[in-house]
């Protein structure tokens, strides 16, 4: 590729400098100096013919890239579970962390909130089982999946908000022991006008 | 002949050039294998790997050679992860189920190869990885050997900085990575990961790949 940019790019020179080439072109014989001009004529024939075949390549890589991307909303639930807890107008329910593989030190929780009030917002978390808790979402960025903490997850007015693998979780950070299907794990979520809620989290082989 | 005339006689020749190229290429597309169409990316060509020395979960040297003779299904990813690579290995566990059933033949290996070898000791990654199918094998090592290899899957990871510097995350692309008997890359499926789909896909690869042969 390089040497063909190079013989073009002389090629460009040439016809710069060079005798003009209409007249040569003309002539049936071909002299030394005009075979010159041939290899010139050639050379960008070769690199215009390049230049396409690495454009079409691009061109078919960037759109199939951009048609593969797919936006990475907040998960919106599909079903509406009945809530099983509530406290005030914020009920969650669906309450599951995923069965972590052995020697984990890390485990996802999931749940289900839905808001029948004002806007509200999930603050903190807290399990004994774990060193700490963070609400984190996961996104798409540059080509990475990538978690996200953040300091604080809005459920707006009178809206539903999932949580669930490939979006937003609760991630347990250092935990103390695994969690094994069928444990019930007790975390405590607080909203901001909901306040405290204690509920329990059934422990899911999710294989 | 003025230096005008001159550019605008080069500029109908790389345009004359251009349109001959394109039909060229499409005459020449005829008769070759049209690659099909998945939930990620299919090479025309085999992409080599680069050299590189990992270790499997045994702590034993593992080098492309060893790719060699199967089918090779690569995600990376790190066992401290506990959302996106847990379900991703979940889905490549059916994946492998969903292949023993249509292609009983195939020989297929699936790794988790780790983007974060601080954390993940080969028998951490075996322990992890056989979690999801006994079968399923774990790769680590050094992060250059395994930057290498990923940037050649076009696999992007980058550690994030952490408060404590122990309970970090990693960034990393979720796709899985399919390499030939030959150890060469074929085809990178992309989120969102689900067995069904890739069984489609790989199904389409393998047709794909046979027909290359030709
Ligand atoms: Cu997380």
């Amino acid at each position: 590729m390089v040497a063909i940019c190079l013989q073009a790019y002389t090629g460009l020179e040439s016809f710069n400098h060079g005798v003009p080439v209409m007249q040569k072109l003309k002539t049936t014989i071909v002299e030394p100096a005009s075979r010159i001009e041939k290899g010139i004529v050639v050379g960008w024939a070769v690199l215009v013919f390049v230049v396409i075949m690495v454009a079409a390549g691009l061109a078919r890589f960037i759109v199939a890239d951009i048609s593969a991307q797919e936006p990475d909303n907040a998960v919106i639930a599909r079903t509406q579970p009945s809530p099983d807890v509530a406290a005030g107008t914020i009920a969650v329910s669906d309450l599951w962390i995923r069965a972590t593989p052995p020697g984990a030190r890390t485990a996802a929780a999931y749940l289900y909130i839905r808001n029948s009030g004002d806007n509200d917002r999930l603050l903190a978390v807290r399990s004994e089982r774990a060193r700490s808790v963070e609400i984190h979402t996961t996104q798409e960025q540059s080509g990475m999946m990538r978690m996200s903490r953040l300091d604080s997850l809005a459920v707006p007015a009178n809206s539903d908000l999932q949580l669930g693998p490939g979006g937003y979780h609760l991630m347990l950070v250092e935990i103390s022991e695994s969690f094994d299907p069928g444990d019930s794990v007790l975390m405590t979520l607080m909203f901001e006008k909901a306040g405290a809620m204690d509920v329990n989290f059934a422990v899911r082989d999710a294989r | 002949m003025s230096s005008l005339s001159r550019m605008l006689m080069i500029t109908a020749f790389a345009a004359v050039a251009g349109i001959g190229a394109v039909t060229a290429r499409q005459l020449l597309m005829v008769n070759s294998p049209v690659a099909p169409e998945i939930n990620g990316f299919v090479l025309q060509q085999p992409r080599l790997l680069p050299a590189f020395e990992l270790l499997n979960g045994q702590a034993e040297t593992f080098t492309g050679a060893d790719f060699a003779g199967a089918w090779s299904f690569l995600y990376f990813g790190f066992t401290y992860c506990p959302d996106i690579c847990p379900t991703a290995m979940v889905e490549m566990a059916k994946l492998k189920t969903l292949l023993s059933a249509s292609h009983p033949d195939l020989l297929a290996e699936f790794y988790l190869v780790s983007v974060d070898p601080e954390r993940d000791t080969p028998q951490r990654v075996q322990e992890y990885v056989t979690y999801f199918d006994d079968n399923f094998k774990g790769l680590t090592g050094d992060l250059e050997d395994i930057s290498n290899l990923a940037q050649t899957a076009s696999v992007i990871h980058v550690i994030e900085p952490s408060a404590d510097g122990v309970s970090y995350e990693v960034g990393h692309s979720s796709t899985i990575t399919l390499l030939d008997p030959q150890g060469s890359i074929r085809a990178i499926f992309r989120e969102p990961l689900r067995a069904a789909t890739l069984a489609d896909d790989v199904s389409q690869v393998l047709s794909y790949a046979e027909l290359m042969k030709e």
